[in-house]
């Protein structure tokens, strides 16, 4: 599958840094570290219980809120500042709402008033019906809300002009969509967004579209650097065990590389929705029959597929990559046989990972280590 | 008796009142609200000074969620 190749050294070094060092290379927006790359918008959940369970499932540290009227009529209603407790997250006030620069404008500064926050999901979206960005309105209104010191995160279609425009005027980071909001479509807009990704020199936070971890997968492994996840999350359905659940689907969003050991085509079928990378791993089968079955899994699998340790069949069957047991070849031979494809090896602390991660960065290309993740 | 908008209501008063005493009327933690008062924020530390007079209008605001 081309749309999941192994890519360029940068490509898959995030997807290490995703896996194995999220607590040690924290992403850093407008001089702010935050350990996770998982930011989680906050509407939509059916309760305020599913709300505060997910949040804490994912580990995410910057929570998105909207502003609305007071009703008069139910004045003291609890409010989101109740229900969430702010110490533990940071807030990202946004602008939801407004079709217009200047109404933004007023929203983030009505925001901002309230003394929790001078960052600001910048959104304007006169289109009721697909939640299109307007991205005149957008640039306007940033322009103002730079100057007046916001930390202003723009939410944007994925165009790499408008990104570097923004970038330019001095917004913290740049949120282009993966497809229209609560469409959970996945990345529609991949070339662009990896071209946005290319260019940037603020972090990219792919917003919007998102549906299932493996999205998530890839937008970090076309090297973004978090991803806003609201509607796959809020909308998870608990009472069904066939589907994943809200905690679940929150905790696989914040560690997006989650492999499933499958051994046979079949099963990589029936297990790639769920999972964001599959390993094929039958040490029973004849090398013909692993083929065979690594032939059929590559040529249908809508995530990246790694062998088990067979180099050889990885280049027979065009697969993304290779996953080292812990005691097989080192990770540089393996390098030497795959070339620029993934290699991955299997380990079981956090000190083996960084000893392979090491190990991989020494021999001048692309890995990732999976902590305890199978076996 | 003065008259005044709050979130495009019309609201009764028996006299000038302050914004802060306003929102205590309500029940509302002052703290969890925005104000825009005839078109202009309000600071938080300004609640106590600013009144509310005869034909004004207030917008009040609060968090709610959303993505």
């Amino acid at each position: 599958m081309g749309r999941w190749s192994a890519g360029p050294e940068g490509r898959a070094r995030k997807l290490l840094g995703v896996q194995t060092l999220t607590h040690t290379d924290p992403l850093v927006v407008a001089g702010v570290e935050l350990r996770s790359r998982l930011f989680i918008g906050t509407g939509k959940y059916p309760t305020e219980e599913s709300m505060v369970a997910a949040l804490e499932a994912s580990g995410c540290e910057l929570v998105t809120v909207a502003l609305r009227r007071l009703d008069l009529d139910d004045p003291k209603k609890k409010t989101i500042l109740d229900v969430i407790d702010w110490k533990r997250y940071r807030i990202l006030p946004n602008t939801a709402g407004c079709r217009t620069a200047d109404e933004a404008i007023r929203i983030a500064r009505l925001a901002r008033s309230m003394g929790l926050s001078d960052w600001v999901k910048l959104e304007v979206i006169p289109d009721p019906r697909y939640l299109f960005p307007d991205p005149e309105e957008t640039l306007k209104a940033a322009r103002v809300l730079v100057d007046e010191g916001f930390q202003v995160l723009p939410y944007i279609n994925a165009d790499p002009v408008l990104a570097r425009k923004l970038e330019e005027i001095g917004t913290v980071t740049v949120m282009p969509l993966g497809s229209p909001i609560g469409s959970g479509q996945g990345i529609q807009t991949m070339e662009q967004i990896r071209i946005i990704i290319e260019e940037a020199r603020v972090p990219v936070v792919v917003d919007a579209g998102i549906g299932v971890p493996s999205d998530a997968a890839l937008a970090m492994e076309l090297g973004a650097d978090a991803v806003l996840v609201n509607t796959a999350i809020a909308l998870a359905s608990d009472p069904q065990p066939e589907l994943p659940d809200r905690r679940r689907v929150a905790t696989e969003l914040a560690r997006p590389v989650a492999m499933a050991i499958v051994s046979s085509a079949e099963a990589g079928l029936r297990a790639a929705p769920r999972a964001t990378i599959l390993q094929l791993r039958a040490p029973g089968l004849h090398t013909v029959d692993l083929e065979r079955e690594a032939s059929a899994l590559v040529g249908s699998s809508t995530v990246p597929v790694v062998i088990s340790s067979r180099c050889d069949v990885v280049l027979a069957c065009g697969a993304a990559g290779v996953n080292l047991p812990e005691r097989d070849i080192s990770t540089r031979d393996a390098r030497t046989l795959v070339g620029e494809r993934l290699v991955g090896r299997s380990v079981h602390s956090l000190e083996s990972a960084k000893a392979a991660e090491a190990e991989g960065a020494r021999a001048g290309a692309a890995g990732y280590a999976a902590i305890g993740l199978f076996e | 008796m003065i008259a005044l908008q709050v979130n495009g209501k019309r609201v009764e008063l028996d006299q000038a009142t302050p914004l802060l005493a306003y929102l205590e009327q309500l029940g509302v933690n002052p703290r969890a609200v925005a104000v825009e008062h005839n078109g202009e924020i309000i600071e938080r530390a300004s609640y106590a000074s600013v009144t509310l007079g005869d034909g004004d209008q207030v917008e009040i605001v609060r968090m709610v969620g959303g993505g």
